[in-house]
């Protein structure tokens, strides 16, 4: 079985079918990770097309000097902001189309919180966004978002629970 | 709301499968739409810039005054009285007709300078 690396050294020598590989290995966690928040299968099929859209540009120019995995992850991340930033502006947009409460079954409130708590990740600092996101999608170990973030375990620890008391404070108002 | 119980919901929550094989040949298929839509993008920019550029000098050429331009300054004509004007066509049917040659006749006037023709003509008609 070829390395994600001897992948992508085969696809920017010209081998269309090594991306493919790669598109096959990573497709359900990139899936997973955009089902998560969008709700809708045909978006985060859309979400994760213009990931791999993406990528397929950017890895003839791949220099491997960070994993693939990470690489990919950063750009879920990035394309998540992206989505979430667009939709808060569409619910801004459609406020009408907000369940009114006392109407809502328990199915339309519980996509609502959801929501809600997706727009408040989206305006945490930076580190905290990536690591909230990577522990909700994938319930990603410490040990992995320290070594995909180049931070130690304990400091990866320490930004997931500041985050957590934000969002808190947030919803507490 | 509860941030720890809703974190669970979304952590336990089933992300679903997908059609790996029709993912992919969606992928492409849209990868190709969006080169073309890349590259109709630039042809209409390149010929907007084209039409730009041809509208411009267009525009310039008309504003262009040019050193040299034919005169359409009919002044001699017009003070020409009936009198001259009756001589003048004297002299050129006289002209035409004795050599049958209108562009010699024509090149003739050209020669003895037609507009001092005029003035001398005046002149001789107010002495």
């Amino acid at each position: 079985m070829h390395t994600d690396n001897e992948l992508i050294k085969d696809f920017q020598e010209g081998n269309e079918e090594a991306f493919n590989e790669l598109v096959e290995r990573y497709l359900s966690s990139t899936y997973g990770f955009f089902r998560k928040f969008t709700d809708s299968n045909e978006e985060a099929e859309d979400l994760a097309q213009n990931v791999f859209i993406k990528m397929y540009k950017a890895l003839k120019k791949f220099r491997f000097e960070s994993e693939f995995k990470t690489y990919l992850f950063r750009a879920n991340v990035n394309m998540s902001n992206t989505y979430l930033r667009r939709t808060k502006w569409r619910n801004m947009l459609h406020l009408d189309q907000a369940p009114e409460p006392s109407f809502v079954d328990d199915s339309v409130e519980d996509a609502w919180m959801k929501k809600e708590l997706w727009d408040a990740i989206a305006t945490l600092p930076k580190r905290q966004r990536i690591i909230m996101t990577m522990r909700l999608t994938e319930r990603t170990p410490y040990k992995e978002i320290a070594s995909t973030l180049n931070i130690s375990e304990n400091s990866a620890k320490v930004s997931y629970h500041h985050a957590v008391n934000t969002l808190k404070e947030r919803f507490n108002k | 709301m509860n941030i720890e119980q809703q974190i669970k919901k979304i952590q336990n929550e089933d992300s679903g499968s997908i059609d790996t094989q029709s993912f992919i040949n969606n992928l492409h298929m849209k990868r190709a739409q969006n080169n073309a839509q890349f590259s109709n993008l630039v042809n209409g920019a390149v010929s907007f810039c084209v039409l730009a550029l041809f509208s411009i000098l267009t525009v310039s050429q008309l504003a262009y005054e040019p050193g040299t331009f034919t005169s359409t300054d009919l002044t001699p004509l017009k003070e020409m009285d009936v009198e001259t004007e009756s001589y003048v066509v004297d002299l050129a049917t006289y002209l035409v007709d004795s050599s049958n040659d209108i562009w010699g006749t024509l090149d003739f006037f050209d020669e003895i300078n037609f507009d001092n023709l005029i003035a001398s003509n005046y002149g001789d008609i107010n002495e």
